[in-house]
């Protein structure tokens, strides 16, 4: 796969764009999933994502840059649904993932006892894979701070599981 | 090897189970697609950087700029009515003639704000705030031998920063809170406090003799106001204000030319009765009224993009702001240069091509304006008396940052980044005259990079761009009617400061640069602080003389040239550096001083100094300045406790200043 998926993509392809997509797909609905806590939203904002990536795609200048600008964009996604009205917000049924193990629940619970700003750290840095320099500059924040609250909602998040 | 925190979690969260469900399965995804993406602009040609530095500032622009609007498209405007003695300016003959005017250009933005778009794209994530448009960038000053002043752009013009010396004690601006530490080498501390209120952040300050000005934004009344406080600091510690003064619109910069303080703001009227005000009132006094300023002393540029006012004031500091006038200008203002004589605001204006795509793209998102041809407007200001505006006039391209400007024997010379009709990025030197008409021009160099630092001596400009490595270009511009490329060097990374060192040297810090490349695709990362020297003695030929590389080193000065030291006396620099490693006992961070000369070129290290204080994983050195024969650091660390209460991890903490020193070797 080269750069010229991207090509391809800019130019309506949309199987090219789909390829492209289906690489990142489950860190995309891990992450959204993780962020929002339950399955319907997290369907929904990477639904959302994916749209606006398309229609966007020409803002991105290479395919190495494809995961942070489209991790960028679900961020934002994410950050829409939750600012809904509450009483649009679903229960989770739990009825989307299967999941065979049961990390899924114990990961929620470690991640509800951080504040929503460690949370968005851990999941940009852990899930998304940003650098900690990256997620000060999405978050408006300073790279002395995230580093330093990162490494403490990591070793928080460790101790409650372990 | 034991498993730090992040593996662990990390092996968690991927081993969860939690995958796309079938219904975000590919090929039902690629039924959801809309038929087309939005029109791309065509490629830059041999493109390999991720993010484009320019690209990345238009739409910093896009978001801040409040000259943007389509409305300017459509609107005639009024019966040009010159100013006398200017250029291209318009007056206005009435109030309602100017109520009338800003009616015409309201701001699009009233229809595009809160749309969730403005804020993903003003940033820039893939590089290290070195395009960062909006700071105030600096020419030394001659300061007094005990202590130094900031590092500024033009001789006798000082600019606002977040720390000043006197010979006795060190200023410094944290957290709305100016800490005063006194000088006193190892054993300083601090000695006093000036706080700005909830309503007023400070952004930066001066200090001038026994005063001390603040400045900052304060919100209230449901407007944004720029306010400067004045302060006695004879006693520091009984600091008392002695006055203030206020004026309409979001604090864009200042200087301070002997007592004088200059302030200038940006003020987005968002109705046509909204117009720019100016009075004693700040936050921290009893309230006082605003005035609104006359119609009499408010201007406009010939074509206006939007109801945006630059608000520009002369305070007097020895009457404690007593004595004062204000003007506006229909027009808005991104970056300033001021000299003794004249002040000159610049802003970005985008082609209406670029509105109009902006205008028909899906739900007013930015990308269609990537790339879009943008022009700089100029006004400019003559302070010799009184504040007059003199004429504005357009160039094309975006400036990078303050020293991109320069006047030299009232000539004002400007270097601009823009697009080809191809959309590649080129560069471009203008020479205007005193009512800003073009005398000459060299455009069209460097094509597929960016101008990264600028600086004039004399009749002659140097000036660095960057795409993969790093060309400084000597450009002569003695003859303004033919400004000529005489010469150029290439050299790895990239400098965004350049400094005289003598008539033959020159001295350049910014960015060391690495590549990257994985399979088609190549990136590059700044890691590192690089420092190098110049031969300039022969114009046809500059050489690099010097490198010193500090890897995965990072410094303030490399975006804010204010953080250089330069102590005159003893003809040396200093600069605050730092760098961040992640080992399995967490980050370790090293903050150091770094002091060093240039001898005959080379770049000799005399001290870096480690210091103990900084060295925490949650400092933050900002600035290093001298006071008597006392190099000190001043930054931030990062003061945390937590505690497990209801089963939950609650964190409290808060960054404080501190103050370190070391003696010149």
């Amino acid at each position: 796969m080269g750069t010229d998926m991207i090509s391809r993509a800019r130019a309506g392809d949309k199987q090219a764009f789909a390829q492209l997509y289906a690489q990142y797909k489950d860190k995309l609905f891990r992450y959204a999933y993780f962020k929002l806590g339950n399955e319907q939203d997290a369907q929904d904002a990477v639904s959302d994502c994916v749209v606006e990536a398309y229609l966007g795609i020409a803002a991105l200048k290479s395919e190495k840059a494809f995961s942070a600008w489209i991790f960028q964009i679900l961020h934002r996604c994410c950050c829409a649904i939750l600012s809904r009205p509450k009483d649009m917000a679903l229960e989770d049924d739990g009825s989307l993932v299967h999941h065979d193990s049961h990390l899924a629940p114990e990961l929620k619970e470690a991640l509800s006892i951080l504040s929503d700003e460690d949370r968005d750290i851990v999941l940009l840095h852990v899930v998304a894979g940003y650098k900690t320099r990256e997620i000060a500059t999405l978050l408006a924040l300073n790279h002395a701070t995230v580093r330093s609250k990162l490494s403490r909602a990591l070793a928080k998040m460790r101790e409650f599981l372990e | 090897m034991k498993k730090t925190d992040f593996d662990s979690i990390k092996e968690k969260f991927d081993n969860s189970g939690v995958n796309a469900p079938d219904a975000l399965h590919e090929d039902r995804i690629a039924g959801m697609l809309p038929e087309q993406p939005l029109q791309a602009l065509p490629p830059k040609q041999n493109r390999k950087k991720v993010v484009a530095g320019v690209s990345a500032a238009a739409a910093f622009a896009v978001v801040t700029a409040g000259a943007i609007t389509f409305t300017s498209l459509f609107h005639q405007p009024f019966s040009p009515k010159f100013v006398a003695g200017t250029a291209s300016l318009r007056a206005f003959g009435s109030r309602d003639e100017l109520t009338e005017e800003v009616k015409k250009v309201q701001n699009i933005r009233k229809r595009n704000s809160n749309n969730p778009k403005d804020w993903i794209f003003g940033g820039d994530v893939y590089e290290d705030n070195a395009e960062y448009n909006h700071f105030d960038v600096a020419l030394p000053d001659t300061g007094s031998s005990s202590h130094n002043s900031t590092y500024v752009q033009a001789t006798g013009v000082d600019e606002a920063d977040c720390v000043k010396t006197t010979a006795a004690h060190i200023f410094y601006l944290h957290s709305n809170t100016i800490h005063i530490f006194s000088a006193e080498g190892k054993n300083a501390k601090e000695v006093a406090t000036v706080e700005g209120t909830d309503e007023n952040s400070l952004y930066d300050f001066y200090v001038s003799g026994d005063r001390l000005i603040t400045l900052g934004v304060a919100y209230r009344d449901s407007g944004v106001y720029t306010e400067a406080v004045v302060y006695d600091i004879s006693d520091v510690s009984a600091v008392k204000r002695t006055g203030g003064f206020s004026q309409s619109g979001d604090y864009l910069s200042s200087r301070m030319i002997g007592d004088t303080l200059y302030m200038v703001s940006n003020h987005y009227a968002g109705t046509e009765l909204d117009l720019p005000q100016t009075g004693t009132a700040v936050s921290t006094a009893d309230s006082a009224t605003m005035d609104e300023i006359p119609y009499t002393d408010v201007f406009s540029v010939e074509t206006p993009t939007g109801s945006n006012f630059l608000v520009v004031s002369r305070v007097d500091i020895k009457t404690d702001a007593q004595v004062t006038k204000s003007k506006a200008i229909l027009g808005s203002g991104n970056i300033i240069y001021c000299n003794q004589e004249n002040l000159y605001v610049t802003a970005y204006e985008f082609a209406p091509e670029v509105y109009s795509n902006l205008f028909k793209s899906f739900d007013g998102n930015y990308w269609d304006i990537y790339g879009g041809e943008t022009a700089t407007q100029i006004i400019k200001i003559s302070l010799t008396d009184g504040i007059d505006f003199v004429a504005s006039e357009k160039v094309h391209g975006m400036v990078n940052n303050q020293y991109a400007l320069d006047e030299y024997n009232g000539k004002l010379r400007v270097a601009t980044t823009s697009r080809d009709s191809e959309q590649n990025e080129i560069n471009n030197l203008y020479v205007l005259d005193e009512n800003l008409r073009q005398l000459g021009s060299v455009t069209g160099f460097a094509q597929n990079e960016s101008i990264k630092a600028v600086r004039y001596i004399n009749d002659t400009a140097y000036v660095i761009t960057y795409e993969q490595t790093d060309p400084l270009f000597v450009i002569d511009v003695s003859d303004p009617s033919q400004p000529a490329i005489k010469g150029e060097v290439k050299i790895s990374g990239f400098s965004t400061l350049l400094v005289p060192v003598d008539d033959n040297t020159l001295l350049g810090i910014g960015y060391h640069t690495t590549d990257i490349t994985e399979g088609d695709a190549a990136m590059e990362m700044q890691d590192g602080v690089k420092i190098v020297t110049f031969d300039v003695s022969d114009k046809s030929d500059p050489k690099v003389l010097d490198t010193q590389i500090f890897e995965n080193y990072y410094s303030a000065v490399q975006h804010d040239p204010k953080a250089l030291l330069v102590n005159f006396e003893r003809g040396d620099f200093t600069i605050p550096m730092s760098k961040q490693e992640w080992t399995l006992d967490g980050w370790k961070n090293t903050s150091e001083a770094l002091n060093f000369r240039v001898e005959n070129g080379k770049i000799k290290i005399i001290d870096r100094y480690v210091s103990e204080k900084f060295s925490n994983q949650d400092s933050n050195l900002q600035r290093c300045v001298h006071v008597g024969d006392n190099i000190y650091l001043l930054g931030t660390h990062y003061k945390e406790e937590y505690r497990y209460e209801d089963s939950v991890y609650n964190g409290y903490g808060e960054y404080r200043a501190d103050i370190d020193s070391t003696p010149y070797k």
